[in-house]
């Protein structure tokens, strides 16, 4: 059921009626609206974060007024005042309004059954216009933007996306061996020399709870150059010091590059980069270190 | 002067410098009345020490929950199974259910098996009263799990776990100064403050209101800093010190930010649509059914016209009493489907420098509900609905150059203090105070905005 029309109120164009039609089809059975109104508390004593709505939140204005481009009707003003007639006098003038509520229980999330609730039908017409829908048809940007409707179409994109992600990452560190678990650990800055099912646990456990970071990760050919490194340095072949960032052979002191000062500090990810992007300098100190490497005891 | 001849009249006496009397009312005329109009300690003037700079309470949660149904997998049937979105933590094999459905009029069904998802839960409900009886659910039905029925032998049902919420608010550190030389100090004035002829007493006395009116502005309408003074890196600093700056939420911040706030849809009418609305909000969230309504003279003027409207019968003048308090404000008191309201009318809302309707226009046209009693704790104590909170004085003993009143301390420096402390000519007066508000209960708060 389309916004009731009384005296002035919703006087819509055919061609906005038309618009806003085409628009809410576009939406499936469900639209769900987010309002920006949590209370993020940080508790002063421990910093946890803790999470409040009020008990009822209630958008204002309860009436607004739209300019309608659409309108081509003589003495039909483009002005349009937008109000949810909830009921009609015996007068037959507008009696009562409804209003767009947020109950706490809510959290912050109106959820409309725009194709089994014909009132929701209208509420969704009515806050497709309201100046403070940040994707709204009529945005004020004077007004804070206070709700914005939630794309369905785009979360859910995002939610299969996220999903296949953990899928793929769930699936590499479940097939790991354990030689790629333990450069997998050198690149991550773990103990490599912990037991394995102990390093496989803390891998598949990256991979379910941040799998576009294991994922990249796995993939990244620095992952395999970052091990090299801390197993080079573990081993004491490389030195590294941190006042200039110097990287250079443990036996003749000779410099493999200098990055500046606390370079690696947090992890070697610059160094890394380096015997990336630095070319058959970095290459030639890349394959000895491999060969070093190979000929230590397993 | 040389002797002149002619008539002594009024333009040769006042050419002479000084002979002239001057007739000037020695009286300072109370003009701006800030005092009058920012003291709202009337109404919340109940302080409670408090230990730290932050101040903590715990509310209870309710004991029912409220599900709305999202997805109906089969109705029409004695057993049938539908989706909540809300509540879906709450419900449990066990319990007995009735829902919104007009269809299920007379109607109650048990919940035979519960299935969580992801904020869901698929709810397999049975009729008691059988295939006669089938159930109806739809989607956007509200369900309510009122009752709870085992067989014999039964093992215990699930248990469940009721958490608190708590709230905390801030204490804000207020100061006010004033300092003078000492050659004003002595100068006299032509007019007086307590027969004082000299300025100090005047500037002393603008200070106090302004210092008063700061401490009831941030009550009323302050907002919670998020920076606290334990931060290691505030937001909200001193720029020269990069020490934190924390300020406490007032009446307006509670409100809004934790209770029920609404508004008339037609701004500027009140009637029984408003009032009913103002009630099932109240009712919604089990507030008392006694009630403080406080506002500015604009609000005010938009619920009297209403009132003037009503039966005599049902609108009373009478003293405010406040949590055993009879407190002198002219109140009309309405009672109406078994709610009673003490309209009180607060002047700091009608302030054109702090709340006009240009300024603030949302706190300005606004009531602001308060419960009238105390609010009770689980094992039957109680506490006001509203209070101040303030910290210890940091000052220690006494001296004759310092005073307090336990909530505000003055203090005077400089070589004109009773005890001089540095050796510059001047007198300089410090007040301080830390305080803030603590609101409880908030759910039984209402802002209802009328115009």
């Amino acid at each position: 059921m389309e916004l009731l029309q009384i005296q002035h109120y919703n006087n819509l164009s055919d061609g906005l009626r038309k618009k806003l039609e085409t628009r809410i089809s576009g939406f499936g059975k469900t639209v769900r609206y987010r309002f920006d109104i949590r209370r993020q508390l940080v508790d002063p004593l421990t910093k946890t974060e803790d999470k409040i709505w009020p008990s009822l939140y209630t958008l204002d204005p309860a009436k607004f007024t739209i300019n309608d481009a659409d309108e081509k009707r003589e003495n039909v003003a483009k002005t349009k005042t937008i109000a949810l007639i909830e009921s009609v006098g015996a007068d037959g003038k507008a009696e009562r309004f409804a209003k767009a509520r947020v109950k706490e229980p809510m959290k912050g999330e109106l959820v409309l059954y725009i194709q089994d609730r014909p009132e929701d039908y209208q509420m969704c017409m009515y806050l497709e216009m309201h100046p403070k829908n940040k994707n709204g048809m009529f945005p004020d940007a004077t007004k804070h933007q206070v709700f914005f409707r939630i794309d369905e179409l785009a979360a859910a994109t995002e939610e299969r996306k996220t999903r296949s992600a953990r899928k793929v990452a769930m699936d590499t560190a479940e097939k790991m061996s354990e030689s790629e678990l333990r450069v997998f650990a050198d690149a991550m800055l773990w103990d490599r020399n912990q037991d394995e099912i102990l390093l496989r646990n803390m891998a598949e456990d990256l991979a379910e709870n941040e799998p576009d970071f294991f994922n990249d990760i796995v993939a990244d050919k620095k992952t395999k150059i970052l091990s090299v490194i801390k197993q080079a340095l573990d081993n004491k072949y490389i030195q590294y010091n941190p006042e200039d960032g110097k990287l250079s052979y443990a036996s003749t002191g000779q410099t493999i590059v200098v990055l500046g000062e606390n370079a690696g500090l947090n992890g070697w990810g610059k160094y890394a980069e380096w015997f990336l992007t630095a070319g058959d300098a970095a290459d030639g100190v890349y394959k000895k270190l491999e060969g070093m490497l190979k000929k230590q005891p397993a | 002067m040389a002797v002149t001849q002619g008539a002594v009249n009024k333009s040769y006496v006042s050419a002479i410098d000084f002979l002239d009397q001057r007739d000037i009312d020695p009286n300072i005329y109370d003009q701006s009345r800030d005092r009058a109009f920012t003291d709202i300690m009337k109404i919340v003037n109940r302080y409670k020490p408090a230990t730290m700079f932050y101040y903590h309470n715990f509310v209870n949660q309710d004991v029912y929950e409220v599900g709305t149904i999202s997805a109906v997998t089969s109705t029409g049937l004695a057993q049938i199974q539908f989706t909540i979105n809300t509540a879906s933590t709450f419900p449990r094999v066990g319990d007995l259910i009735m829902t919104s459905n007009s269809n299920n009029i007379g109607k109650q069904g048990r919940v035979q098996a519960v299935t969580f998802g992801s904020g869901t839960a698929t709810i397999t409900v049975r009729s008691v009263g059988g295939n006669s009886a089938p159930l109806y659910a739809t989607v956007n039905d509200t369900v309510q799990f009122g009752s709870n029925a085992f067989a014999e032998k039964s093992t215990a049902p699930t248990n469940r776990r009721y958490s608190l919420t708590k709230y905390y608010n801030n204490i804000q550190i207020f100061r006010e100064v004033d300092e003078i030389t000492d050659v004003q100090k002595v100068a006299k004035i032509e007019v007086n403050v307590g027969g004082d002829y000299h300025i100090l007493p005047y500037q002393t006395v603008q200070k106090l209101i302004k210092f008063n009116g700061d401490i009831s502005v941030q009550m009323l309408a302050g907002v919670q800093s998020t920076t606290l003074f334990n931060d290691t890196n505030p937001f909200l600093a001193d720029p020269s010190s990069g020490l934190p700056i924390q300020t406490t939420g007032g009446l307006d911040w509670y409100i809004i930010t934790y209770g029920i706030s609404d508004t008339a849809a037609s701004l500027g009418t009140f009637g029984f649509t408003e009032l009913d609305e103002i009630i099932d909000n109240f009712i919604a969230n089990k507030a008392p059914n006694e009630q403080m309504v406080i506002c500015g003279s604009r609000s005010y003027a938009v619920v009297s016209k209403f009132l003037k409207n009503l039966a005599s019968s049902g609108v009373t003048s009478v003293r405010l009493n406040i949590d055993g308090r009879t407190l002198d404000f002219e109140v009309e008191q309405l009672k109406y489907r078994g709610w009673t309201f003490d309209f009180v009318h607060v002047p700091i809302f009608d302030h054109p420098q702090l709340f006009s309707s240009t300024l603030r226009a949302d706190i300005n046209g606004s009531l602001y509900f308060i419960p009238k009693g105390q609010v009770d704790t689980v094992d039957n104590g109680r506490q006001p609905y509203m209070q101040i909170r303030n910290t210890p004085t940091p000052f220690m003993g006494s001296a004759a150059n310092k005073s307090a009143n336990g909530i505000v301390t003055e203090w005077r420096t400089g070589a004109l203090a009773e005890i001089p402390t540095s050796d510059t000519l001047e007198l300089r007066t410090n007040w301080e105070t830390a305080q803030g508000l603590e609101a409880l209960a908030v759910k039984h708060m209402q802002k209802y905005r009328v115009v």
